[in-house]
């Protein structure tokens, strides 16, 4: 099993762009976690991972139904080409990942 | 139903957090940092440490003894912090991960050096010079970045971290060449501690920025200490177990059994594990230069932890190299926010999409 981050970082080399929310739900199914304190850890590692320039802001939104009643701005995020260089670097790019 | 405006409000909103964050991590690191220098100068007034000869190996030794044993601290400190975050599978996966774990070798040999080589620089010729040797480091940190992964290190931030440097040597530049000039022997042991204090940083950082790009703080910080704890363990005590023998082992086992070093040992593991976790949780957000440049305000913010711990009041240099170093501070924090956002020079910004659900047009 990969740890949260590589795990992330995967899941956007396999899935294509992806909502914040579709990542928290990915995550919690992947590691039997949840709750408000898990989804804000998911949230920094995408803030991490965006500073960083491995994924770029494709778009913003606000829908309290898809953040638990909260007006939270969700993001959608795109692995870039750096993020896929530093993948393939550190051992987490996968035979069959989207180009 | 939000507004494309508010959502652009909201957007731009949580993206100032995000950098706002970054700098309360670092200036969190510099407080910390700043603090651990109480504890870290008490303690050699202490049995065992108190007695160590001044001269020859002696001091050398002590010094040795106490930064094991503060690396020791550090990673207890460090284990019990992932539990209580719940990251301590997350911690075992990483280590698994041999291609990103190893990184943190390098940066614990590195960041092990520049302890070190700190302490050293202190002994032998005093610790206004090492405070300041090791202040230079965030110059080498934000070079090492910015060749070796593109990170964006704009004209204002360059100015920004040269003037807090500078606040630094103006604090402590009277003390220093009393301290050069009064230096015994064996200074140059002193000046080569200093060079690795200034380097070791400065790479570690550089090496911990890469690492941390696939990995998660708090684990990484704990990985580069196990590595640290290690090489200590398995290169360097048992060389001074050879070299000094019994008066090493019973050294340890002095420190070991007094309740006031244990004490003290438990304030080091706090503030010098807290202070590194910050460091490294301002990394991904600021970058390794920036992160570096607010966290050398730990030279003023040190001589007022001692203030408050001794009552003697530093001197005018310290007024005025620190409001230089704060104004150095402002200069980077101030910088234009859609710098700040993304570190690294990589065209992340321009893959950027409008959908239908998007508030922002920009690209």
């Amino acid at each position: 099993m990969l740890h949260i981050k590589g795990y992330v970082l995967r899941l956007f080399a396999d899935r294509g762009p992806l909502w914040t929310d579709e990542v928290i739900d990915a995550v919690e199914s992947e590691y039997g976690v949840s709750g408000a304190y898990w989804r804000g850890t998911v949230r920094l590692t995408l803030v991490d991972l965006y500073a960083g320039g491995l994924l770029s802001e494709q778009d913003a939104t606000v829908d309290p139904a898809r953040t638990q009643s909260e007006e939270r701005v969700l993001f959608r995020y795109a692995l870039t080409d750096f993020g896929r260089e530093r993948m393939a670097q550190s051992g987490l790019a996968t035979q069959g990942a989207q180009a | 139903m939000t507004s494309p405006t508010q959502i652009d409000e909201l957007r731009n909103e949580y993206r100032n957090r995000q950098v706002r964050w970054g700098f309360i991590w670092a200036l969190t690191c510099a407080v910390l940092w700043g603090a651990w220098y109480v504890p870290g100068s008490v303690i050699y007034a202490e049995s065992p440490f108190v007695d160590a000869p001044t001269s020859g190996g002696g001091y050398l030794l002590a010094a040795v003894v106490v930064t094991i044993l503060n690396a020791v601290a550090v990673l207890v400190a460090m284990g019990v912090w992932v539990a209580v975050l719940g990251k301590t599978k997350d911690f075992g996966r990483t280590l698994r991960q041999v291609k990103i774990s190893r990184w943190y070798l390098p940066a614990g040999l590195a960041g092990m050096l520049a302890i070190f080589g700190s302490v050293v620089a202190i002994a032998y010729i005093g610790a206004g010079f090492s405070a300041v040797a090791a202040l230079l480091y965030p110059i080498v940190g934000a070079l090492a970045a910015r060749a070796w992964y593109g990170e964006t290190i704009t004209k204002r931030a360059a100015l920004g971290i040269v003037v807090i440097v500078l606040g630094g040597v103006v604090i402590f530049a009277p003390g220093i060449l009393g301290e050069i000039s009064g230096a015994g022997g064996g200074a140059w042991l002193g000046y080569l501690g200093g060079v690795c204090a200034i380097v070791g940083w400065g790479l570690e950082g550089a090496i911990a920025g890469r690492a941390l790009d696939v990995s998660d703080p708090d684990v990484g910080l704990t990985l580069r200490f196990v590595a640290e704890v290690a090489i200590w363990v398995v290169i360097v005590v048992p060389i001074c177990s050879i070299a000094a023998g019994a008066t090493f082992w019973s050294t340890v086992g002095a420190a070991l059994t007094s309740p006031t070093v244990l004490l003290l040992l438990v304030l080091l593991g706090l503030t010098f594990g807290f202070c590194y976790v910050s460091w490294y949780k301002s990394f991904p957000l600021i970058g390794v230069g920036r992160g570096q440049a607010i966290a050398a305000l730990y030279g003023p913010l040190a001589l007022v932890w001692l203030y408050v711990f001794t009552l003697e009041p530093p001197g005018l240099e310290f007024v005025i190299g620190g409001l230089i170093a704060v104004i150095g501070s402002f200069v980077l924090f101030t910088e234009k926010r859609d710098v700040l956002e993304v570190i690294r020079a990589v065209p992340a910004r321009s893959t950027r999409t409008g959908s239908s659900t998007s508030a922002r047009q920009e690209a």
